[in-house]
């Protein structure tokens, strides 16, 4: 079997391993090891998720006191912050790269490069990456995409201004605005390195979890970990590309001419421009293939670490296994179905807008079904309020109040007078802002033992918790109240429309909440920091899971297990079960008698009037499994 | 000098100054100020400001800082003098980035009131009215330093309590340090963290119920969820109405549920968890629930989608609107009823929708070919400069790509040439304006252009928006249901107006670009205010001299070029 192959090709790697000498270089800076790799995109990504938090501060200030001057901003801003103020250019800046930094260099690079290069391996038993060389290419390409964006904020014309989702024809001329002159050329090249390195993870991640699983480890004993980042990489995989076109053709008619996507244009100071035939909305649907599913390149990985970080700790298996497989695919699927939900207003055809109304409405089963099997699981649990845990619970909170608020826009009817407005900025704020940077803290204070072999002070992570909560919510909910009231976003000063004077307070509110929410992530950057050098020693297993990763060394080797990876015998939510005295048996633990790692746990039987069936294992299950086995050839 | 001549000298100079004191003030009557003040906020605002700068300069003092002749040729040239190397126009360009908007379809009486209103000193203010010039006397706007002061103190708070939390924050920190010392040397565990955080989530929960109903209460009187001002506004009211209640109904359970859950199962020494790995009846209950409620939703929002998106009625009135880095214009259609054909090639200062106006035609083609043959003339003549400096070099790619478009453009204007369809004087009566007008229960059919960059025609209170594609005219019908008159009722605001604002990003005065709608009664009073507008190609507009590029400028700059060359 080519599995048992690979398997002694590594254990044979492995002894060899202690011969070659490693350089501070090699282990730290151009590393291959994917545990290092993993540090190191959380670590780009935290301070990446420092200046965009900084960026959202700044314009903050100017949204809650209009009037007010603050020469801090102009030491700061120099000429975009003369006088004190920001300049209505520059704010758009602001907001354009706050907004590409979160999405696609914290919550994307940050979220789904530290946890599946730190997780895939450790948790499906590999000895490292399918290839670790491609591993270190996609974190250097993040780290240079990450140095390109950072530099354009600093460059005369100022950063790309015209949104994150940067639509031409705005963003095809410095005509329009500043920002899309240079800046814009230096977005385009970051995000075509930022597509370059997400393609290089996502390939190796899909390899690994389909080639490099340990004996044992079937698709149906996978940690839902694993099932989110794998389906989050095939997602990436199949949406990048298409980012990265729309891109390309925006280069072509910025420097050579074509007209993809312009058509028709006069533009003050050049005349009639000499573009025929092209469609700006041509570019919005290209964007959008990526956009939506994109949204759930974020999201998945956090639903991932939150399902196994509340089956832990709620000492309990996670309601519906085959379920939350399901709704993920379900999710994965409909994902690229739905993206058109963000141009019912464009003037497409209205009959379009019916179609994508529907299969976005369709796409809030699975998700619902996700919020309710999170319910189940922590009914008549036994929840250890771990930081991980906390932050696990607030993501479920926050995905209910986002998760709702999407039936609104998904319907095209509502979206009307919602699109565009901050009713939109509070929805995907809470949804995938703040519910996936929550599943990210969950999973740092979670497996921050198993990165750096110390704990984190639980105390600053409470305080840290309930700080971020609160501010979250004080944050994005008056939002829903201001877009309803119809409050159009991106707007730079509202002190000169008095018809909005009466969100005067609420703005001030919500800049308070804002900067209380940035000082509670100093907290928590401070215990990050001190934990690594001074935190207690971590025990080998302390939140007592039962996945493979627990298993390996605190101290971090080559290889990650000195001897045979362990051997898989059941699935990794054998927690609390009623017929053994310890509440969780690892994965790698055999059933009395068993010696062979079989396919289905149904060797002990188990007595509970609750549990219908032995274990997780049914029908549905097996006709799922029998279906993806056939698909992708598994074992 | 004898005392003969200095006495004349003095009572001169003391007649000019008199002159200068007494009649001073009626210089600022050649224009009027009111329908200057009105031209301003209609043209201007959306990148001005008089204390600081916006998207253009701020415009305090503007008028002692420049010549009344030179902004009369800026504000209708801008671009014009750029090119023929105005020293400040560059110096403005170089600082801003973009070109000012060329106003060529204002006249010069109107470019008089504006700048008559720019003299009295306007200060920003949104609502507030600005100064008035009174027989002379400027009358300071009362409390504008009292409202500095408040607002300040109430910066001066807010900041307090940014500090004060932070002051908290840093004494929890010591408390919980303390503690946390205590008990490591007594060995008795302070606190216990399930019991703590179990109860903070119970808190949290009643908390947060409440500020969500307390905002609902104060804030949702805001939200437009009723009263819309149109037709179809009524049905989305009711399908929002709708969800708002499913949702709201799920919103409560599941996070009472969360938190309860959290609470409740909290970890006791001896507690062991329920093993409890699935349960598929209850996976169908919860999949198909929500598949039902999303149906009902969907099939409701479908119906309404439909309603809305359909054909307009052939009774609706079509106006157009047509969106522009930073500002609207509406086309209404003039005495022969219909909407002139339009071409974005047409488009130019005195045709700034690009009507298809023959005589409009035939100018703008002379305009683009004299420029053009200037352009190649200027360029020829700076590719003879022996060592171009990296400025020149950047002006010569410029006017490279000048010659390019303006060469691309004049054959597209060729091809025009005697265009019947294009030509048909529908065009010729339109009428360009700066507000909307519309008549109760009368169907409008908006049609929406754009010149530049994609902009979002947004009227919240006629539930209305519809992004305005360059290239893709969009359109919405609806009926208004309320006049404004109603509607200052209703929200018992006698300022309320209606307004359409841009809600795609589209530049940096983004947040600055908006035209008012005016609901009237009755249709008597909505052909009252057309036949009071003047169509915009009017004889009394053609009379504006053509826009010609001032000659002396040009000779300077071509002197300019010459001199290079000889050096």
């Amino acid at each position: 079997m080519a599995h048992s192959q690979t398997h002694t090709a590594h254990a044979g790697h492995h002894d060899a391993e202690h011969h070659h000498k490693e350089t501070f270089i090699s282990k730290y800076v151009f590393s291959m090891d994917h545990k290092m790799i993993s540090k190191q995109f959380l670590v780009t990504g935290i301070i990446m998720g420092f200046i965009g938090m900084f960026m959202s501060v700044l314009f903050r200030l100017q949204l809650a006191w209009p009037d007010e001057t603050f020469p801090f901003l102009e030491t700061i801003l120099g000429k975009w912050g003369k006088g004190g103020r920001i300049d209505a250019g520059f704010y758009m800046g602001l907001v354009t790269i706050h907004g590409t930094i979160m999405v696609f260099y914290v919550l994307t690079a940050g979220l789904s490069g530290t946890f599946s290069n730190l997780l895939i391996p450790l948790q499906v038993g590999a000895r490292d990456m399918a290839s670790p060389f491609m591993n270190m290419l996609s974190y250097w390409f993040f780290f240079m995409s990450s140095v390109v964006l950072v530099i354009s904020v600093f460059i005369g014309t100022g950063p790309a201004s015209g949104g994150w989702t940067i639509y031409p024809p705005l963003s095809a001329n410095e005509i329009f605005m500043s920002g899309s002159g240079l800046g814009m050329t230096l977005w385009l090249v970051a995000i075509v390195l930022f597509i370059v390195s997400s393609l290089l993870g996502g390939i190796n991640y899909i390899a690994t979890v389909l080639n490099m699983r340990t004996k044992g480890m079937s698709m149906n004993r996978l940690p839902l970990t694993i099932w989110a980042f794998f389906l989050t990489a095939v997602l990436g995989l199949l949406s990048f590309p298409v980012l990265l076109s729309a891109g390309l053709l925006l280069i072509f008619d910025r420097s050579f001419g074509t007209s993809f996507y312009l058509s028709d244009i006069w533009a003050n100071g050049l005349g009639a421009l000499d573009n025929i035939g092209g469609s700006p909305i041509l570019f919005q649907h290209l964007f959008w293939f990526l956009g939506h599913p994109e949204v759930y390149i974020i999201l998945m990985p956090a639903l991932g670490i939150t399902s196994e970080v509340i089956a832990t700790n709620a000492r309990k298996p996670i309601f519906g296994y085959t379920a939350m497989i399901i709704s993920l695919l379900g999710i994965a699927f409909l994902s690229f179905l739905v993206w058109g939900h963000h141009m019912f207003i464009t003037g497409m055809n209205p009959f379009l807008g019916e179609v994508f109304m529907i299969l976005t409405l369709i796409i809030a089963v699975p998700s619902a079904v996700k919020t309710f099997n999170y319910l189940a699981t922590l009914w008549r649990g036994n929840i250890h309020f771990t930081p991980g845990m906390l932050f696990g619970i607030g993501l479920v909170s926050l995905f209910i109040t986002g998760g709702l608020t999407g039936i609104w826009l998904g319907n095209a009817t509502l979206d009307i007078n919602l699109h565009d407005t901050y009713f939109v900025v509070a929805h995907f704020h809470l949804v995938m802002g703040s519910a996936a940077i929550f599943g990210m803290l969950a999973g740092i204070y979670h497996w921050f033992p198993r990165m750096y072999g110390r704990m984190m002070n639980n105390t600053l992570g409470y305080v840290h918790f309930w700080l971020t909560f609160a501010a979250a919510y004080m944050v994005f909910f008056p939002m829903h109240f201001m877009g309803m009231a119809g409050v159009p976003r991106r707007y730079a000063f509202f002190n000169l429309m008095p018809e909005f004077a009466q969100w005067q307070n609420v703005n001030e509110f919500i800049t308070i909440a804002a900067i209380l929410a940035s000082v509670a992530q100093v907290i928590f950057l401070y215990n990050f920091v001190r934990s690594i050098f001074w935190g207690k020693k971590a025990e080998q297993n302390p939140w007592k899971s039962n996945t493979l990763e627990w298993t390996a060394p605190v101290k971090h080797i080559h290889g990650n297990w000195p001897g045979e990876v362990p051997t898989v015998y059941r699935w990794p939510y054998d927690y609390s079960r009623p017929d053994v005295e310890q509440d969780f048996i690892p994965q790698n633990v055999p059933d009395e008698g068993q010696l062979e790692p079989i396919e289905h746990t149904e060797a002990a039987p188990i007595h509970n009037a609750n549990a219908p069936e032995a274990s997780h294992e049914n029908t549905e299950s097996k006709v799922l499994f029998a279906v993806l086995r056939r698909w992708f050839s598994f074992r | 000098m004898n005392l003969r001549t200095l006495i004349k000298k003095l009572t001169s100079a003391l007649t000019v100054l008199l002159a200068v004191v007494l009649f001073a003030p009626s210089a600022y009557a050649d224009g009027n100020v009111e329908t200057g003040k009105k031209l301003f906020e209609e043209n201007c605002t959306s990148c001005h400001f008089f204390g600081r700068d916006g998207q253009g300069p701020a415009l305090k003092d503007v008028t002692t800082r420049r010549q009344e002749a030179w902004l009369k040729q800026w504000i209708k040239q801008a671009d014009k003098m750029i090119d023929a190397g105005d020293p400040i126009g560059k110096q403005l360009k170089e600082k801003f980035g973009v070109v000012m908007t060329n106003f060529e379809w204002l006249t010069d009486a109107q470019i008089g009131d504006i700048i008559a209103y720019l003299k009295t000193n306007p200060t920003d203010g949104g609502a507030e009215p600005a100064p008035v010039v009174d027989g002379g006397k400027e009358v300071v706007t009362p409390d504008s330093g009292k409202a500095e002061a408040t607002s300040s103190v109430k910066s001066l708070i807010n900041f307090l309590i940014v500090l004060i939390l932070i002051a908290v924050l840093i004494i929890m920190g010591a408390v919980f340090n303390v503690l946390g010392l205590i008990s490591r040397y007594t060995g008795i565990p302070f606190s216990n963290p399930h019991k703590i955080n179990a109860w903070l989530m119970i808190v949290f929960m009643v908390v947060g119920l409440g500020a969500t109903f307390w905002e609902f209460k104060v804030h949702g009187k805001f939200a437009l969820i009723d009263n819309a001002a149109s037709e179809h506004g009524a049905s989305v009211d009711s399908m929002l109405m709708t969800t708002l209640y499913i949702t709201g109904f799920v919103f409560v359970v599941t996070q009472v549920a969360l938190f309860v859950f959290a609470f409740l199962y909290r970890h006791k020494p001896g507690r062991k968890a329920l093993f409890y790995p699935h349960n598929n009846m209850l996976e169908y209950v919860w999949t198909i629930i929500p598949a039902i409620a999303l149906t009902v939703l969907v099939i409701n929002g479908f119906t309404k989608w439909s309603s809305i998106t359909k054909k307009a009625p052939d009774n609706a009135e079509t106006v157009e609107v047509f969106a522009y880095q930073f500002g609207w214009n509406v086309r209404y259609a003039g005495a022969d009823k219909k909407l002139g054909e339009f071409s974005f090639n047409l488009i130019s200062g005195t045709n700034p929708l690009g009507l298809g106006v023959e005589d409009q035609y035939t100018k703008l083609k002379a305009e683009v070919d004299t420029n053009l043959r200037k352009n190649e003339d200027l360029f020829r003549r700076m590719h003879t400069i022996p060592d171009p400096t990296s400025e020149e070099k950047e002006e010569m790619a410029g006017l490279a790509q000048k010659i390019r478009l303006q060469k691309a453009h004049l054959s597209r204007l060729a091809a025009l040439d005697g265009d019947k369809k294009m030509f048909n004087k529908t065009a010729d009566d339109d009428l360009v304006l700066k507000e909307i007008v519309l008549v109760k229960n009368k169907p409008i059919h908006f049609v929406f252009r754009a010149r530049d960059v994609i902009h979002s025609a947004y009227s919240p209170h006629f539930r209305m928006q519809m992004n305005c594609v360059p290239g893709m005219p969009t359109t919405f019908w609806f009926t208004p249901t309320k006049t404004t008159a109603e509607m200052r009722g209703i929200l018992e605001d006698p300022k309320f107006d209606y307004y359409l604002y841009c809600a795609k990003i589209c530049g940096a005065a983004h947040y600055n670009m908006k035209i008012k709608i005016r609901v009237v009664e009755n249709d008597a009073e909505y052909q009252k205010w057309l036949a009071e507008q003047k169509p915009a190609f009017a004889p009394a507009v053609e009379a504006v001299p053509a826009s010609t590029p001032a000659p002396a400028d040009t000779d300077t700059a071509k002197t300019q070029v010459m001199a290079q060359v000889t050096k």
